[in-house]
């Protein structure tokens, strides 16, 4: 114990004493994880610029512009008189996109053509494409119904059937666990699963070879009981930077969630065991500091691409759905995400759980390496 | 003096393992595995849950409509909405389409019943998708026994059909025109791989300098322009790499006139390497320079405008991201080489690239010429 407790507050030493390991360890995580809060503090994309070219300059054809402007996706920033200006407008991004409402437009709807309205949209950003699409769509089923029920209520002179004619069935739509489509809710516990996947990684590697540099404790005995308590230092730091992170997220901003302690604390600390132990065989493979950094930023750089919330892990190749199990990050996010949102029962976050216990298997890998290196050293 | 230096940088990029690992191996690594996740393009087939209460003629229709569409796949039958919960839970299916008792009849005497579909928004393009077949289903449904309502009432076949809807919106996406994920993130990310492993290299190579003697800081000018030309010959024939053979390979578009492309590649290499050289100049030990430069990609990532609108960035956060260089090179590149802007009409990021390269090289000038002093003061004596 006293081995133990020894080993523990020479490490806590260490960090205090090196100004970058401290940052890395203490203050760097929470500004991070805030930086990236604070980048999706909109939750949702609202008022994107659209461009209109009005060919039509009639009441029907000021009406859709003030559709346009009705819905909070779409802001209209800028007229047109012909096509090609506004285009150009897209390509540079002054707008996102380009509505067109052709002339004659209110005399083929009086005369029944169905006339219909062109928007170009810029596809290249797909998530703003995606936003201004569905808001797109919106307006026009609004516009639709409005515009024949007008028309049919000359005939059957009551608005519920009206309404009925032009709706002939219509849709409920739920948007299950994320009921606000937030992309705060969406995004941010997942970049703060890759994000701490990297700094659990990075530290545990430079904790272990700036201890090895000093060489100052080669002794082959306790080595096993040494790393295990110098470890744990990071394993509690590092669980509690993730633990107040989501108490701010679902406690103090009041995200919907049905997560207890209970069920989320052994998850958060599995994750950042299963991260240290891979953190100390990238080391181990090495014994180089700066190799065994670059080894371990290439893997888990882009682990975010992998996690799955953006682009379905299902729907990923063969390949990468196998990288993607080599991340710690991934089986947190699934338990984490079946705690937040569907309050699954133990059984759900329980894989989730046992494949994160699943990276013990390199203990014996690191250990027998260290000591393979210590008796190389001798 | 100088050839001589540029020899030497020129070699320590070749040299140095970590080195070079960083900048031929991060890069043609990540060329691979990057696009990895998205080589399927597009989420199709979503597995979905059927709940018909009705079980008519009318509700058959709309389940084969809805399994008809490329977007879902109907994949259970269940009796109740707690069971399509259920199979949510498992992952067994993203979504579910509830038909209520009667919805035959309620179409007929145009009651307009409500169809409810649901789906899982904890991953929005799944959930996307998958509400967009099925509206789509419940749409054409909608229009097929409207289009029969017409044709009863004595309007001709092709008239109906035109006439089921009083307006149609004609959505025409430009640039990424099959809106498909390769074509969204690879053009973008690979100027940020670009990026991250320069920045990494430079910095490796600083802050092996700074871990020696001052020795090598006596002249400032000829070390940092070694350094900076030797950066980026070999980044510029590297991003040709990344956007000749790697786009094409991948079959993202390539607009861009070659002599504009290469103006941007000039600004957007120049910008990054003097970036590296000030934190290879700042960094007090080489195992620094993954961390800290690996840790900045996920905030230069979500913060370039690509991803999130940066009109929506909150003041601070739009401030800083003004200081990365992939900020304005991925807003330049995307335009000139993606969406076919004039070179005119990325001029601002253009001089933007410039004004952080002039900065940032100024910088590292006077750093260099700080460490620099001591030695020659020894000299003196």
């Amino acid at each position: 114990m006293s081995l133990f407790s020894k080993a523990f507050q020479t490490e806590l030493r260490v960090v205090r004493k090196d100004r970058w390991l401290f940052a890395l360890v203490f203050w760097l995580p929470p500004v991070l994880s805030l930086f990236m809060l604070l980048i999706f503090s909109a939750g949702q994309p609202t008022n994107l610029s659209v461009g209109v070219v009005d060919l039509d300059q009639s009441s029907l054809s000021r009406k859709v512009e003030r559709y346009l402007e009705a819905s909070p996706a779409l802001n209209v920033t800028r007229h047109y008189s012909s096509i090609a200006e506004g285009k150009a407008d897209i390509s540079d991004a002054g707008i996102y996109a380009l509505v067109v409402i052709p002339a004659n437009l209110s005399r083929d709807m009086m005369r029944g053509e169905a006339p219909s309205i062109s928007t170009f949209f810029n596809a290249q950003y797909l998530l703003i494409a995606k936003a201004i699409r569905s808001a797109l769509i919106q307006i026009e089923i609004t516009l639709a119904v409005e515009l024949d029920v007008g028309r049919t209520l000359v005939k059957t002179p009551v608005t519920k059937a009206a309404l009925a004619k032009s709706m002939p069935v219509r849709s409920q739509i739920s948007a299950l666990y994320n009921l606000n489509m937030n992309y705060a809710t969406f995004l941010v516990p997942a970049l703060l699963a890759a994000l701490f996947q990297l700094l659990v990684i990075c530290v545990t590697i430079l904790s272990l070879g700036r201890r090895s540099k000093q060489s100052d404790s080669q002794r082959p005995e306790g080595t096993g009981i040494r790393l295990a308590s110098r470890s744990f230092l990071y394993t509690c730091v590092f669980s509690i930077h993730i633990l107040v992170a989501l108490a701010f997220l679902y406690g103090v901003l009041g995200w919907p969630h049905q997560l207890s302690l209970g069920g989320l604390l052994p998850l958060v600390i599995l994750f950042v065991i299963a991260c240290q132990l891979l953190g100390a065989f990238f080391y181990v493979l090495t014994f180089d500091l700066v190799r065994s950094l670059s080894l371990a930023g290439a893997f888990s750089a882009p682990a975010f691409a992998f996690l799955g919330v953006t682009f379905p892990a299902s729907d990923m190749t063969v390949f990468a759905q196998f990288w993607r199990d080599l991340m710690p990050a991934a089986h947190y996010l699934n338990g984490f995400l079946n705690q937040v949102s569907y309050a699954a029962g133990a059984a759900h976050s329980l894989k989730p759980g046992l494949l994160m216990l699943a990276f013990t298997i390199l203990i014996p890998v690191i250990i027998f390496r260290i000591k393979d290196q210590q008796a190389g050293a001798e | 003096m100088f050839l001589e230096q540029l020899k030497k940088e020129f070699l320590k990029i070749f040299t140095d393992k970590a080195v070079i690992i960083t900048v031929i191996g991060g890069v043609l690594f990540y060329a691979v595995l990057y696009p990895q996740p998205y080589l399927n393009q597009l989420p199709l087939q979503q597995s979905i849950a059927v709940v018909d209460h009705d079980n008519t003629p009318t509700s058959r229709r709309l389940i084969r409509y809805a399994n008809a569409t490329p977007q879902v796949h109907v994949a259970q039958h269940v009796g109740s909405i707690s069971e399509a919960r259920s199979l949510l839970l498992d992952g067994k299916v993203r979504g579910m389409l509830v038909i209520p008792r009667h919805f035959q009849k309620d179409l007929g005497l145009s009651r307009s019943p409500v169809i409810g579909l649901a789906g899982d928004a904890n991953f929005f393009l799944v959930y996307g998708t998958v509400i967009e077949g099925l509206a789509g289903a419940v749409m054409s449904t909608g229009a097929t026994a409207r289009v029969r309502e017409l044709m009863l009432a004595g309007i001709p076949l092709s008239f109906a059909v035109k006439d089921w809807s009083p307006i149609h919106l004609n959505e025409r996406p430009l640039f990424n025109v099959g809106m498909g994920y390769l074509g969204y993130v690879i053009p973008a990310i690979f100027i940020l791989i670009l990026q991250q492993t320069l920045l990494l290299a430079s910095a490796l190579i600083g802050a092996e300098s700074n871990e020696k003697s001052g020795l090598e800081f006596r002249r400032a000018g000829s070390v940092f322009g070694a350094r900076f030309v030797a950066m980026f010959v070999v980044y510029f024939l590297l991003t040709q790499f990344y956007m000749g053979a790697c786009f094409s390979y991948y079959g993202i578009s390539r607009n861009a006139g070659i002599f504009d492309l290469w103006m941007m590649i000039a600004a957007f290499i120049s910008a990054s390497t003097a970036l590296g050289i000030l934190i290879g100049l700042l960094l007090p030990r080489r195992e620094l320079a993954a961390p800290m430069v690996m840790l900045s990609s996920l905030p230069m990532a979500f913060t370039a405008g690509f991803i999130w609108p940066r009109e929506l960035l909150p003041y601070p956060v739009l401030w800083i991201s003004e200081w990365f260089p992939s900020t304005p090179a991925i807003q330049g590149f995307l335009k000139l080489n993606q969406m076919g802007a004039e070179f005119s009409q990325v001029l601002n990021h253009w001089w933007s690239l410039w004004v952080l390269a002039g900065f940032f090289s100024v910088l590292s000038l006077i750093l260099l010429t700080r460490k620099a002093r001591p030695v020659q003061i020894t000299e003196a004596v």
